[in-house]
Order: structure tokens, then sequence, then C-alpha cells
């Protein structure tokens, strides 16, 4: 009888066996590292300005831009497909975009910051253990 | 053998806890099945809502020889609440279609849905736009556009709609450039149009859109590989992954701060709600935040990204692994959350060319 109870705890295992978490949604991912700053224009933090992020590399993995938003007090951190996962390493110029309206879509930042060739911001993600680039404070002028 | 005769009658104890435990194992093994078939129904009969949908949207093409467009404002000065004269969307258009002849006759179709006169039409439920996986406190649902956003779309007026019957299907108008270049690794795409736009009339003469598409004819891809509505549910809250979003509080009349308050004015989660017009496909990240990323199916059931009109996450529904879409053949597919974005950016296309595939 006691055999019987062995069998039978060893059969409820094997039916739970089956029940884990479910398989992540884009399995294979590039390896990312945090990127983060704070943006400020003319001196104020500057919210809702969308940050891009153009990879340099001839051979990078990932070819289209990031973008991420700045918040209410000018933070931003990249989002290549978590929030705030940063970015795979590599070399990115940065531009930026505070586009304003629903529908004209009209830069407050005049394009100045716009063209990724022109841009004279840049971030280097080396890839290393541990790794989380800090942009520190980014100034904008527009005047 | 008296003694041996007594053993044979009754059970031991042991012998009654193994069959208890079987039989315990056997109903933790059905219960959560008798949940799968209840989810089954449900699922089933939003399947055939979509279903339905379909064969309105023909009957009308049959009427007008085009599909409906997808959303409408026309703008003008005095007339109307703000000088919005008349609005009208897809789901209006086929009211006739779907056995809702009364509803679309008591809606007067010259005036907003925001319009006083409209408010007993748009307080209709109707339950084939609403998909009943979808956790809903209600069925109905209010809808503050605040002035300063309905003065970006030229409405001089904060908009309205008080208990507006609800709305889980959205039109699948365009597919974004940036979801392209997410999904085709790449840079410089242009967005896709999707089987209509909607447009917007301007009665004062500034700049309106004109609709595009919209005919059988103008889907080149061919109907049975262009997706025309699909499933955004649970609007006008926010939702990132099963998780409801609050809206932070504003004060009346100003601009929301939060892709939750976003939500709340723009979402379309009426079926009235002009703003269910459009719906352009951006993609979100894995977990529903972000401006555009790889994720389009369950992330997000933004409509629109905070401070755009446009440039929603995609499609969203309380199924488990993915969402319905309805194609222009009149078909209803399971479209799986592990799709590729590729295949359903090629589906939301009307004449994109691509290769569509299997799906």
């Amino acid at each position: 009888m006691a055999r019987c109870l062995t069998w039978c705890v060893v059969f409820s295992v094997c039916f739970l066996a089956g029940c884990g978490k479910p398989a992540p949604l884009l399995p294979d991912r590039e390896v990312t590292k945090p990127v983060s700053g704070v943006l400020h224009v003319d001196g104020s933090p500057a919210a809702g300005v969308e940050v891009a992020f153009h990879p340099q590399d001839a051979n990078a993995k990932i070819k289209y831009k990031i973008t991420t938003t700045t918040d209410n007090d000018g933070k931003f951190s990249a989002t290549t497909y978590e929030s705030g996962d940063g970015l795979p390493a590599g070399e990115y110029k940065v531009t930026f975009a505070w586009l304003e309206g629903l529908t004209t879509q009209k830069d407050r930042l005049k394009g100045k910051f716009k063209n990724p060739k022109k841009s004279e911001h840049s971030v280097s993600v080396k890839g290393t253990e541990g790794e989380k680039v800090d942009l520190g404070t980014i100034e904008l002028k527009t005047k | 053998m008296l003694s041996s005769k007594k053993r044979s009658r009754g059970f031991t104890l042991i012998e009654l806890l193994v069959v208890i435990a079987i039989i315990a194992v056997l109903i933790a093994l059905l219960l959560p099945a008798v949940q799968q078939a209840r989810e089954a129904a449900r699922r089933s009969q939003c399947k055939n809502n979509l279903k339905q949908i379909g064969l309105g949207l023909h009957n009308y093409h049959e009427t007008y020889n085009r599909f409906p467009l997808p959303g409408l404002f026309t703008i003008g000065s005095g007339a109307g609440v703000g000088g919005l004269v008349s609005t009208s969307n897809w789901t209006v258009a086929i009211l006739p279609y779907i056995d809702q002849a009364p509803v679309f006759n008591i809606y007067n179709s010259n005036l907003s849905a925001y319009d006083p006169a409209n408010v007993a039409a748009v307080q209709a439920i109707i339950p084939g736009m609403i998909c009943p996986s979808t956790p809903r406190a209600s069925n109905a649902v209010n809808v503050t556009v605040p002035a300063p956003m309905a003065a970006a779309i030229g409405v001089s007026a904060a908009l309205t709609l008080t208990n507006a019957g609800a709305q889980d299907y959205t039109p699948t108008t365009a597919v974004d450039e940036n979801f392209l270049n997410i999904v085709n690794n790449t840079t410089g795409s242009v967005d896709g149009d999707g089987w209509a736009t909607g447009g917007v009339i301007s009665l004062t003469g500034t700049s309106p859109t004109i609709p595009n598409g919209g005919r059988l004819a103008d889907i080149t891809d061919g109907t049975s590989n262009t997706m025309m509505i699909g499933e955004l549910s649970g609007r006008n809250q926010l939702y990132y992954r099963g998780n409801k979003l609050v809206a932070s509080a504003t004060a009346a009349g100003v601009m929301p701060s939060d892709e939750a308050g976003w939500q709340l004015a723009i979402g379309g989660g009426a079926w009235a709600d002009p703003f269910n017009g459009v719906m352009e496909l951006a993609g979100r990240a894995t977990d529903g935040t972000g401006n555009n990323g790889p994720c389009a199916i369950n992330c997000s059931n933004s409509r629109a990204r905070f401070g755009r009109l446009e440039e929603g996450a995609g499609l969203y529904s309380w199924h488990t692994g993915g969402a319905h879409g309805l194609l222009g053949d009149g078909s209803v597919r399971f479209l799986s959350e592990n799709i590729s974005g590729k295949t359903l950016a090629s589906l939301i296309t009307r004449s994109g060319g691509e290769v569509v595939g299997e799906f």
C-alpha cells in the first residue's frame, strides 16, 4: 500500500512538472546596457523631448534608430526591448526633437538637433559586464 | 477463516486515502479546464463579433461601392460643439448592416457624436462591438477631450461623451515608419497605408486631410492579405500587459500629463467616438512602454502615443497568446503574439506588395 502511495505522489509530480513560466517574448535579443541622462533646454529640464540613438557601426546588429522620450524632470533612459534596458554595444549619434502640437509636429528646437550627421552628441556602449552609461546633463541651447 | 472474511469487508484507511488523493488529482486537473472552456466560449463570441463586423463592412461596400470611412471630422465654425459640425466613423456607418438600425435611426449624422442631440444614440450599448473577454466595470465609457487637446484639431470647446457604449475593435489604418524600421531592421522607411484612412473636412478652408483607400479595388495586396479590423480591448483605460495604469490627476481643462490620461481622452473606447477611426501601428517595448518597439500584440492597448493623435501600440486582447484580426475577405484570424512584426505590417498595408506568407 505504501508503494501505491509513492506511485501516486510520483504521478502527481509528473503532472505538475508541465506547469511553468511561458517563454519570454522576443527570445533572441541583443545584450543591452543601460544608458541614461538628463536633458536641459536653455537651462531648464525639458519634458516630452524625443531622444533618438542612431547606430553608427556599419555591422551593427540593430540598424534602426532607438528612441525614448524625456519625462517631466527631463530624465531619459534608452529603451530597446523593455523600459530602460539600454542599448546594445556600439557607437551611436544622439539627436533630439521637441515636437509640439498634435498635428503640426513643429520642432521647438527648430530642427537644430535633429540631424544625426550633424549631431555633436554621441554615446559609446562597450558592452562590458555591469556597464552603465550615464550621459549626465545634456544642455541644449536654442538661442 | 473467520478472520479472513472479516478482513475482506470494508477498506483500510490507506486505501481510502489513495482513492481520495486520486479524486483530488482528477479534480485539480479538471477545474482549470472548466475556466478555460469559459474563456474559449468568450473567445468564440469575440471572434464571431468580428465576423459580423466583416459582413457589415462588405454589405456597406455592396451599397456604396466603398468601405466606410474609418473616421471623419467635419470642422467648420459656429455650428456644433466648438465648431465641430459632424463626425462619423466606421461603426456608425455599418450600424444598419449589423442589425442596429434602430440606433442608426436615432443617431443624427449631421451632428457630431459629442453633440447633446446624439446622447441617446451614443449611449446605446452594442454587444457586437464588445469583446466578452475584456474585463470592465461597466460597458459605458466616459470620454473627455480637454479644450487644449480639442484646439489642436481645430475645435474650440472641450468634447465629452457620457456613458457611451463601449468598443473593443479598431480599424488598422496604417503602419508607422518607425515600426517598419524596427521590423525590417533598416532606416528611412515610410508610413504604410492600411485599407483606408479617414479624414478631416475643414469648412473654414484650413488644411483638410483627404481620405484615401477604402474601395476593394484599392486593396491591391489582396483582401485575404489585408487586415481591416483588429481587437484593441479595454479602452479608454490604458493597460500594459494586463496591468491597468491610472492617469495622474490634472485640473479640468488641462492637457493630460501621461499616457493613461491621453488614452482617457482620445483612446476611442466608445463606438461613436470618431477617434476610434485611426489606429496607426507603431508597436511598443515588450513591457508596453516606450514610443515604438518590436511588440505589437498584447503589450499595450494605447491607441495614440502620449503627445500624438496616432501611433498606437497595435492589437490588444485578454486572450492568452494573441488577438483576433479581421481580414478583408471576411475571415477572422487569431494572430499569435509571437507573429513576426514584418508579417503583421504586411497584413496591415493594403498595397505594399509584400509576400505575406504563413501566419
